[in-house]
């Protein structure tokens, strides 16, 4: 609980720029995430569009060469989607560390069901012509994991090792530091950092399929 | 819970991971022993951790994005095209691709477009391209996008034509109708273009917002000539240059595509007939009256009555929709918009005659002063007499413009006050609102520095964001409101602005910037300045630099204080770290910018006052701010403001305090009013309500909507007495703030004093369904005595003086919150506990000790006049 909202008026005198704005109830608040991390499909079906958006937008800019701040996208449009669905900014609650838990899982739930989609749409629909490529100006590296598959590794995981789970789905999903990671899970960084390396070499074994079973 | 052999797992993983590469397979088949199996499992582990390279590193949004783009397109930045290496893509649609790309042999971009594969296997329909985009690669003018040059490679179809640096039309007027002056430019623009290609018997067909590019520097270009027979032109994506609207082929909105197109077409072509030049004329007539409305002349549901109100209906008139478009331009559009083709221009080089003789540039400061007396509403003269003839009406024409420019700039009566509603964020990004605040803001600040001028202040005006301005002008009762739009695409900022006549509704002026970003502060000083231009204001030299004043020159600097300012005006205490973060970020570009150094000073003050962090620390901090600023700018009505808040609160120097605020009380240049605050508390406290009411009236002049005054200034009559009033205030700042607590805690104590208990129950009642104490709440359903009332508030205060012992165990809370709360308990010794510690660190409250009714129930006790002494309270 804030200490402003236990008074019932403050003279706090010169440099008040602007009324409060009328706000959410945190139980409110809460509530929302929740149906929404759960799994509530109105909230699911709002949330949706607004991903997609910005998964195109980003895609777009990526093809156009231009790859700044879009690290930065992930938090943000969660951000966005918080305060245009129920009116409310997470900056503005203290409990950010529940807030990041909520949307990692919401935007997990959202990106592997695109990726779902995706996979399903190309393998039912023509294969594409394609002009032959050469000189590829696309970051280099190595290819991006396929997020459904991801997913069900992550699941897989989540029966080892529940922690390590939500370590991935935080950073990789939620787009957290290890610190914004550290802060939600209410661990160390040493933690966050042992779980994180582990349970990346773990997944990437997953996904390159030569995984031996892990117990 | 992981196994044990699991967690053992990943401490042998984790501890070879600290060993050198070359020892770690050593280690682990030391650590593992006889166990081959765990051995074998911890080492494909630390390979997979080796080989994983960049796997997971950057958030799963951007994975997906990247596998998103690189799939389904048919070039990717490097390959070639004939001459043309690809750069970027710009925009998908469902005839194929467009790309940015590079002339190697002459070294000058090129926009690409680029057939979808499955369209070439098309014959007729790839002859069909090629022989139209040649025809266009004819034309050249500057209205027109010229084609280079037409292609085939590796099987895919090309055409390169001239890279425009700018966006749609389309995308222009998303922001909102366009200034006269522009329009005309435009549609000028445009019929030149038209022109040279019907001349070469050359029709575009298909002209429409889409279609024409504005360059960054206001040229209209028009683009897709001769591509929209048999609808080839249509099914390119709209923007050319703007990758923000990428459209998807998957997603593609066929039913808007559809309308679009159909919203554009001529009588002639709805009805089935061939299109010929004087349906681009048609067309042009329907791009007018869009940019100038903000609507199309002609939309319905479907398709189908789209084409019939085409071809049988009147469009909705023009002066019904938008005051000031003068008679010639409404006739000029009318002719074009005729249901029969021999109806409208004979040629098209009379209807850019037309539109030249319109848009002449001519300011309202040159025109002789006698024509704007002139009659203004002479028939103009039928648009379809021929060419020789026209040029007579032309110059008839020019008059009348003249008339009507004149008269655009004037308004009937001297416009003596202003307000500056907030400019809206015009882009989806939010990122972009706090740049349409500080605009709006900016805007305010400049204006204000008029002496002729009362410009309504920001909180009046900030309670009034998306409100009709016409509506909202009368009710502030202003002569004039300053309306836009702001957006911003990467690093391009446009902002549209117009300054609007109350209450007549006439647009007086109007005007569109598309500017670099780093422009910000030159966009700002130009609008002010052409405001004041519109508002005929004859400005002094001195009051002009006053107009360009501006706290920093550089405009990275501003846009860190306009974001950090936008977080100040929130409440949390994350609010304030972020927003100090900001400004001081701010003044690391411009450590001269007094403005930031206010900000700083802002957030360590309300730190302090907000019980946030220890008064000593924050105020040090505010106080070295203030000094800094009022270095910088000797006499800051803000700065003395601050310091004089701090004599009282910090120092408790009541006579110094009074002393300067006596001498800004006075001062011309304070005008924003928000300075009236610390001198109402500094009355509030020392227990002349009758002052504290007469302040926040005075504030409330300068800026009638500000909540925060309206709040004050009923809690100031009830401590006056005035108990009538009081509860009228109360009521009526609730029924538009229903949900602000603050009114119903101040309503149930005046009812209650006033003798009305059961209103007083009921208005408490609903303060705590507000704040979400449902206890409260719940035992003042049943409440029917004052002792019910009573035993309610301190059920309440016992519950948040618990939720505030468990928070202090955590973090600092202010000791003074924490007596407060005891005191309203009922814990009499931990009250005086805590305001001794209250005092020590000299909490900001605690010069509310004489008046402030929460501490009614400790006031007997001897220890509390000796603490109001302590504070020093005259």
């Amino acid at each position: 609980m804030e200490t402003r909202s236990l008074l019932d008026w403050r003279p706090f005198a010169p440099f008040r720029m602007e009324a409060p704005p009328s706000r959410r109830d945190q139980g409110e608040v809460t509530d929302l995430l929740r149906a929404w991390s759960e799994g509530s499909p109105e909230a699911f079906d709002r949330v949706m569009p607004l991903v997609y958006d910005e998964l195109h937008r980003i895609a777009a800019r990526y093809v156009a060469g231009e790859r700044a701040d879009i690290s930065l996208q992930a938090t943000a449009l969660v951000n966005e989607v918080c305060v245009r669905l129920i009116g409310w900014e997470p900056v503005r609650w203290h409990n950010r560390g529940h807030f990041f838990g909520v949307s990692a899982q919401m935007m997990r739930r959202v990106l592997v069901d695109i990726a779902r989609r995706r996979r399903a749409e190309r393998r039912g629909g023509p294969a594409a012509m394609r002009v032959p490529l050469d000189g590829i100006d696309l970051p280099a590296g190595h290819p991006d994991p396929d997020l459904a598959a991801l997913d069900e590794a992550l699941v897989a995981l989540a029966a080892q090792d529940a922690r390590k789970a939500r370590v991935v789905e935080l950073r990789f999903f939620g787009g957290l530091s290890v610190e914004e990671t550290a802060e939600a899970l209410q661990v160390s960084l040493r933690t966050v950092h042992n779980d994180w390396t582990f349970a990346r070499a773990w997944l990437y074994r997953a996904l390159a399929g030569t995984a031996p079973d892990a117990d | 819970m992981p196994t044990e052999r699991w967690q053992r797992l990943e401490r042998l993983f984790i501890e070879a991971r600290e060993q050198p590469p070359e020892a770690r397979l050593d280690f682990l088949r030391r650590a593992c022993g006889p166990d081959p199996t765990l051995e074998q499992e911890a080492r494909s582990l630390l390979e997979a951790a080796e080989r994983s390279g960049e796997f997971l590193n950057g958030p799963a949004l951007e994975a997906l994005a990247r596998q998103v783009a690189v799939e389904g397109l048919s070039l990717r930045p490097g390959d070639r095209l004939g001459p043309y290496e690809i750069q970027a893509l710009l925009g998908v649609g469902g005839m194929g691709e467009v790309y940015r790309g590079r002339d190697t042999r002459l070294g000058r971009d090129v926009a690409l477009k680029v057939i979808s594969p499955r369209l070439v296997d098309e014959p007729s329909l790839r002859r069909r391209f090629e022989i139209e985009a040649r025809a266009a690669s004819a034309l050249n003018h500057p209205s027109i996008v010229t084609v280079y040059d037409v292609g085939e490679s590796g099987g895919v179809s090309w055409i390169a034509m001239e890279w425009v640096d700018g966006r749609t039309l389309r995308q222009a007027i998303s922001d909102g109708p366009l200034s006269l002056r522009d329009t005309v430019a435009i549609l000028r623009q445009i019929a030149e273009g038209l022109a040279v290609a019907h001349a070469k018997g050359i029709v575009h067909r298909d002209l429409k917002p889409e279609n024409v590019m504005m360059t960054v520097d206001g040229r209209a270009k028009v683009l897709d000539f001769g591509l929209a027979r048999q609808g080839l032109g249509e099914a390119w994506p709209a923007p050319i240059s703007q990758i923000d609207t990428v459209a998807h082929p998957s997603e593609g909105t066929r039913e808007g595509t559809i309308l679009g197109t159909v919203g554009y077409m001529s009588p002639e072509q709805a009805s089935g007939r061939a299109a010929e030049f004087r349906s681009d004329q048609f067309a042009l007539g329907l791009i007018a009256y869009e940019v100038l409305t903000g609507r199309r002349a002609f939309t319905r549901p479907t398709a189908a009555e789209t084409l019939a109100a085409i071809i049988g209906e009147e469009p909705v008139p023009l002066s019904s929709l938008r005051s000031d478009v003068p008679e010639v331009l409404r006739r000029l559009i009318a002719t074009c918009l005729a249901k029969q083709p021999e109806n409208r221009f004979a040629s098209t080089r009379d209807l850019a005659a037309a539109l030249e003789s319109l848009g002449t540039p001519i300011s309202a400061a040159e025109a002789p002063a006698a024509l704007s007396a002139a009659p203004a509403l002479e028939p103009a003269p039928p648009p379809r007499l021929r060419r020789s003839r026209f040029v007579l009406g032309a110059l008839l024409a020019v008059a009348l413009a003249i008339a009507s420019f004149v008269r655009l700039h004037v308004p009937r009566h001297a416009i003596e006050s202003l307000a500056v509603l907030p400019f809206e964020n015009a882009s989806k990004d939010p990122e972009a609102d706090y740049l349409g605040d500080g605009l709006t803001e900016s805007l305010i600040d400049q204006m204000s520095r008029l002496p002729s001028l009362k410009v309504m202040a920001r909180a009046t005006v900030f309670r009034l964001k998306a409100a009709d301005p016409q509506q909202a002008g009368r009710e502030l009762g202003v002569g004039a409101v300053l309306t836009g739009t702001v957006s911003r695409r990467g690093d391009r900022l446009s902002i549209s602005a117009e300054l609007v006549e109350i209450p007549s509704g006439a647009r007086l002026w109007g005007e569109k910037y598309d500017r670099p970003f780093a422009d910000l502060l030159r966009v700002q000083d130009s609008i002010a300045s052409e405001i004041s231009d519109g508002l005929r204001l004859r400005l002094s030299g001195q009051e002009k630099r006053a107009l360009g004043r501006h706290g920093t020159e550089s405009a990275e600097a501003y846009e860190l204080f306009l974001k950090a300012r936008f977080f100040l005006t929130r409440e949390t205490e994350a609010d304030d770290l972020e927003a100090r973060r900001l400004f001081l970020a701010s003044l690391a570009r411009d450590p001269d910018f007094v403005d930031a150094r206010l900000g700083v000073a802002a957030t360590y003050a309300r730190s302090a006052g907000s019980g946030y962090a220890r008064p000593a620390n924050a105020w040090a901090h505010a106080e070295e701010e203030l000094r800094k600023a009022l270095a910088l700018d000797p006499g800051n009505a803000l700065a003395r403001a601050g310091l004089a808040a701090r004599r009282f609160l910090f120092e408790w120097d009541w006579t110094g305090a009074e002393r300067e605020f006596r001498e800004l009380s006075t001062d011309p240049r304070a005008l924003a009013g928000t300075q009236f605050h610390a001198i109402a508390v500094f009355f509030w406290a020392r227990g002349r309500p009758e002052e504290a009411v007469s302040l926040m009236e005075r504030a409330l002049r300068a800026d009638p909507g500000n909540l925060e005054s309206r709040v004050m200034l009923a809690d100031f009559l009830s401590q006056a007495g005035r108990l009538e009033e009081a509860v009228d205030s109360y009521r009526a700042i609730a029924a538009t703030e229903p949900s602000d607590p603050r009114l119903m805690f101040g309503l149930a104590e005046v009812l209650k004093r006033r003798g009305d208990l059961a209103g007083a129950i009921q208005a408490l009642r609903k303060a705590y369904e507000l704040t979400g104490e449902d206890q409260g709440a719940k035992s003042l359903a049943t409440a029917r005595t004052e002792k019910d009332y009573e035993r309610a508030e301190v059920e309440v205060a016992r519950v948040r003086l618990a939720a505030l012992e468990s928070l202090a165990q955590e973090r600092y809370v202010s000791p003074l919150d924490l007596a407060r709360l005891c005191a309203q308990a009922g814990e009499r010794e931990k009250a005086f506990a805590s305001l001794g510690a209250a005092v020590v660190e000299r909490s900001p409250l605690l010069v509310g000790l004489k008046v402030d009714r929460a501490w009614d129930r400790i006031r007997d006790d001897p220890r509390f006049a000796g603490l109001v002494q302590r504070v020093g309270i005259p």
